[in-house]
């Protein structure tokens, strides 16, 4: 366990030597979040209400998003499948570590730097643009990091999940990892909160993995759902995720060839 | 040369075919998300800021074209600030030929046109759903200068945000906040920014003057800020000065770099 933890606080490091990086995407999240805004202020012109939620509840929403996207790597995470293409996920192997535990300290580490660096000077700057919504008590407030944690956590399994299938394309990651960060931004509802999607499609959605990553936690920030709840779904999706995971390592790492000399 | 230059890469894009292949399908996926969230929101509500669902999809599929075929031919400019930064660009300068034709012709990529196919389809639909009416002649013309313009638009902000590796190396993201911030921008109706958004991708990113603005004209659309009908027609022209500005800027820039080599 002292070794994950010296991991994560190594990832978390690392990270954060990129400060002009993490600057500069601060500013692109924040225009991300104020344009995205705008349009949902738009369309609650024309209804008040959109299935139970408000344009504040909806605006809140949008900033908790562009919060959330570095800490569950929204727009892909290139770690593992790049090690697959260069060969260097040979070195992962010879560690006195499980890979997946590895790796997944690895993201826990750079998703809590990110929460941090990334994450909340978004969200900051939209309570100066627009009203947002925050927790009236600690007790919101204490269940609300616990689902952030546990957003980051199915986050981690999920990607471990998908990098699998730069194994099986090798040569050809970077479209594996595109796929799987689609999926990832529509079902959080990181490009619009999932109230907008009516009908069964919004219903599936829901109850998808990508849900307990940034729609759900969101709306425990808002008090429309109970911390307890979310928290369940996190844990339930994670340990899918996370044998489905150990199941396709096990059948990728006999397979693996490393190229070269 | 700059034609030979993009058949030699072209052929070399086919030599990884599958790559070529996922690369064009993520793409058009990225670009189809926003266009889910302009459904999504259509689903539940029948006009935004007064514009109905088929002129949004419109102007939306408008900016994409635009942007798709900016892309296509000035998006590669994007690499000058990774040349600047690996030291490759002394290469750019020490052959006999301009800087900014060799830097488009090498990076040029036929897979960067998947977008192009995308806004096409969404502007057929749209005008065949008959959700929206184009009135005339002169109108259709116009429709055809505003698409140009709005290519040319987008391609001087690429050029310009590009520019800013040559001054701040790294701050490449920033750029793309304009770029991409622009892009997204340029599909909504202008109006339901508030009014700094509004300012900035009108007169500093002339994101708004691509698709929004002259599309006031086209399909004879809402107008609550008063756009006066000259500012309407002049707008696939917003690429001039901004066009001239940038150009200045890149000189400069070309200038005052100094090689770090040894």
């Amino acid at each position: 366990m002292g070794a994950y933890w010296a991991v994560a606080r190594q990832a978390f490091r690392r990270q954060s030597t990129y400060r002009a990086a993490a600057a500069a995407g601060v500013f692109t999240n924040s225009v991300f979040g104020v344009v995205r805004a705008s349009v949902l202020i738009a369309a609650f012109r024309q209804r008040a209400d959109i299935n139970g939620i408000n344009v504040a509840e909806a605006v809140t929403m949008v900033f908790f998003a562009q919060a959330m996207m570095m800490v569950i790597r929204a727009f892909g995470w290139f770690e593992i499948s790049d090690r697959v293409r260069t060969g260097e996920i040979a070195v992962d192997l010879q560690r006195p570590l499980d890979v997946s535990g590895y790796w997944g300290s690895v993201f826990i580490g750079q998703s809590a730097f990110s929460l941090l660096s990334r994450g909340l000077p978004p969200f900051l700057i939209g309570m100066v643009i627009f009203d947002l919504v925050l927790p009236g008590n600690l007790s919101t407030w204490l269940g609300s990091i616990a689902v952030i944690g546990g957003a980051a956590l199915v986050a981690s399994r999920w990607w471990f999940l998908v990098s699998l299938g730069s194994f099986a394309l090798s040569g050809d990651t970077r479209g594996v990892i595109q796929l799987g960060a689609m999926i990832q931004v529509l079902g959080s509802g990181s490009i619009i909160p999932l109230q907008f999607f009516g009908g069964s499609f919004g219903t599936v959605l829901r109850w998808s993995p990508f849900a307990v990553m940034s729609q759900l936690p969101s709306e425990v920030f808002l008090g429309l759902q109970g911390a307890g709840g979310v928290l369940g779904a996190q844990l339930v999706w994670a340990s899918i995720l996370h044998l489905l995971g150990l199941a396709g390592w096990r059948v990728c790492a006999r397979r693996l060839v490393i190229d070269g000399g | 040369m700059f034609f030979r230059f993009c058949r030699a890469r072209v052929r070399g894009e086919m030599q990884y075919r599958a790559a070529f292949v996922s690369f064009t399908i993520a793409q058009t996926m990225v670009t189809l998300l926003d266009l889910v969230a302009v459904l999504a929101i259509f689903s539940q509500v029948d006009s935004l800021g007064g514009w109905s669902r088929g002129e949004v999809l419109f102007i939306y599929a408008v900016s994409v074209l635009s942007f798709g075929l900016a892309d296509l031919t000035f998006g590669s400019i994007e690499y000058a600030a990774a040349t600047v930064m690996d030291g490759s660009f002394d290469g750019f300068l020490v052959r006999p030929m301009a800087v900014m034709t060799q830097l488009l012709g090498n990076f040029f990529a036929l897979r960067r046109a998947g977008r192009l196919i995308q806004s096409v389809v969404i502007i057929a639909v749209v005008l065949g759903a008959g959700s929206i009416s184009i009135d005339g002649v002169p109108r259709m013309l116009f429709a055809v200068v505003m698409v140009i313009g709005g290519a040319l638009t987008f391609s001087t902000i690429f050029v310009f945000t590009s520019t800013v590796g040559f001054f701040i190396p790294g701050a490449r993201e920033v750029a793309n906040a304009f770029t991409y911030g622009g892009n997204a921008v340029a599909g909504y109706p202008g109006h339901i920014f508030g009014s700094y958004v509004r300012n900035l991708m009108l007169w500093i990113v002339p994101a708004l003057f691509v698709s929004y603005v002259p599309s006031i004209y086209v399909l004879d659309a809402a107008n609550p800020l008063n756009f006066p009908r000259w500012l309407q027609l002049a707008s696939p022209f917003a690429f001039v000065p901004f066009g001239a500005a940038a150009g200045l800027v890149w000189r400069a820039g070309v200038r005052r770099y100094e090689s770090t080599g040894s």
